[in-house]
């Protein structure tokens, strides 16, 4: 099947991957992206990191030059919101009343930052997703001498790191007992509250925030147990949750996500979802997985591009789990996909370099390490394999033939 | 004929690609970027390439014509 026109809601990372994907193999139709940011795709990662610590610059970091992007051949319809697929007769309604007919879609509406009710609307009150949120945080920032992070995910934690760097007094509030203990677990969470303690973050642990104290502006976060930490200004980390609402009367089954087969596929013929918001099959790992990291989004896109051009060719979504989080000096990275009840192993000093696997019936099935990411293909090698053979990691060396 | 490379002004150090395609990326001890090593020589090593290109987060690599 040849596709006279293709039209992707979400103009980031994984609409702009599934657009490069379609040109790559030569389609040469109509690519229409539709997004509700003002801006060309641009690069989330750095906005936690680089441009926190400097301080934001006219525009985001975009995702390719200006050429690239011209290049392209795409129809941008930016600063427009999609609020119905009408599977129909195959049209979106955009939020400024006009509506789009489709042939294929891609859903890529990505992901939001969960809110918390309590402090919602109050100035001094930020979230952290979009350029927008970036310029709104940085502004505030400058003059405060005191912030509150809400939240000690990946988020919050480089976001604590990127305002110490600026001299700022940081504390994490988070209900676990550690730091990145949902993600990573209590082991290495320990690491990560040593790494931000000796960075002089004030960690309050196993505490929630109920509310808080100050009029139209933040003064202070109240905690469940009556504590005050004073704050001129609050970061909310309390993760993300996927952009879905606007399908739903389409037909499209949501639940976490947008629920799709392992090529992206949704229940409405043609139309298909990748990044963030997808929650697809995975013959990999036999469930579904909703996956947040940015080369997911790249790959899924890529993977959808051939799909539409190729019903047949059956690229799966999702592949083997790949992040990195930056925090101070050191580059965690992560690949693999572990459970909770999977045991974790941990080798490594005290300090910033350590490793770490999980394993689940003797075999390897995640590992994550700081400081080297030298060690990467050696984990991607290490997983499936059994933890006698395959722990430590060790590196290994790429067979030069030259 | 197509070949790979990597822009070490762009580089970031990530590891993607090394991980992706051992045989062709590698990140020497002695340097903070990736090299090519050698070009792909078979299919699975250009699509494992090309997954590279679609996977570096700091869009350094490109496969150009020669
Ligand atoms: C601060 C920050 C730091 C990060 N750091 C890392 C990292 O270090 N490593 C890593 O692996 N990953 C990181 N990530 C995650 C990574 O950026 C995401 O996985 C990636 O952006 C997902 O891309 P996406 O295109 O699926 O969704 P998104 O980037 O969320 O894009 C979705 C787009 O769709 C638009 N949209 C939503 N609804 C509609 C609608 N109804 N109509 C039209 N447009 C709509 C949105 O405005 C948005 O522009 C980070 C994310 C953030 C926010
Ligand atoms: S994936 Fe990209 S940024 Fe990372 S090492 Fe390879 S070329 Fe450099």
């Amino acid at each position: 099947m040849t596709a006279a026109s293709v039209t992707v809601v979400g103009a980031s990372l994984a609409g702009l991957a599934t657009a490069e994907g379609l040109r790559r193999q030569g389609f040469d139709g109509v690519i229409r992206v539709v997004g509700e940011e003002p801006w060309l795709p641009y690069d989330r990662p750095p906005l936690s990191k680089d441009v926190l610590k400097t301080g934001p610059a006219e525009h985001p970091p975009y995702l390719r030059s200006e050429q690239a992007f011209a290049d392209l051949q795409v129809e941008w319809v930016l600063g427009r919101r999609c609020i119905a697929l009408n599977a129909g007769d195959r049209t979106l309604s955009l939020d400024d009343g006009s509506v789009l007919p489709f042939h294929l879609l891609v859903v890529a509406t990505g992901a939001r930052p969960r809110r918390l009710a309590p402090l919602d609307g109050v100035g001094g009150v930020h979230v952290l997703r979009s350029w927008d949120d970036d310029v709104a945080l940085a502004g505030d920032v400058a003059h405060a001498s005191t912030v509150v992070v809400v939240g000690g995910g990946f988020i919050g934690c480089e976001v604590a790191s990127s305002l110490r760097h600026r001299g700022i007094d940081v504390t994490i509030v988070e209900p676990f007992p550690t730091l990145l203990f949902g993600p990573l677990g209590a082991e290495i969470g320990e690491r990560l509250n040593r790494m931000h303690s000796d960075r002089g973050v004030q960690l309050v642990l196993g505490a929630t925030v109920s509310g808080y104290r100050g009029g139209n502006r933040v003064e202070a976060v109240v905690l469940e147990d009556g504590r005050e930490l004073a704050a001129d200004v609050v970061v909310l980390g309390l993760g993300a949750v996927p952009n879905t609402e606007w399908l739903q009367d389409s037909g499209i089954a949501c639940d976490n996500g947008v629920l799709c087969d392992a090529t992206g596929r949704t229940e409405v013929d043609g139309v298909y979802a990748v990044g963030d918001v997808a929650r697809p099959e995975s013959s990999l790992y036999g469930r579904r997985v909703r996956v947040e990291h940015w080369t997911s989004a790249s790959m899924q896109g890529a993977a959808v591009a051939m799909t539409l051009l190729d019903p047949q060719a059956r690229g799966e979504l999702v592949r083997v789990p790949y992040f990195w989080s930056d925090q101070y000096d050191t580059r965690l990275n992560y690949v693999g996909l572990h459970e909770r009840t999977d045991r974790v192993l941990v080798r490594g000093s005290d300090g910033d370099a350590w490793q770490a696997a999980w394993e689940r019936d003797g075999v390897i099935t995640a590992a994550v390490a700081s400081g080297d990411p030298r060690l990467l293909p050696a984990m991607r090698k290490a997983l499936g394999q059994p933890v006698e053979t395959h722990w430590p990691i060790e590196r290994s060396r790429a067979t030069r033939v030259s | 004929m197509r070949e790979v490379v990597v822009d070490q002004k762009k580089c970031l150090a990530y590891g993607v690609c090394m991980m992706t395609e051992p045989a062709v990326f590698d990140l020497p001890d002695d340097d903070d970027v990736a090299h090519v090593v050698r070009q792909p020589e078979n299919d699975d090593e250009w699509a494992n390439t090309i997954e590279a290109v679609v996977q570096c987060p700091a869009a350094a690599i490109a496969i150009v014509d020669v």
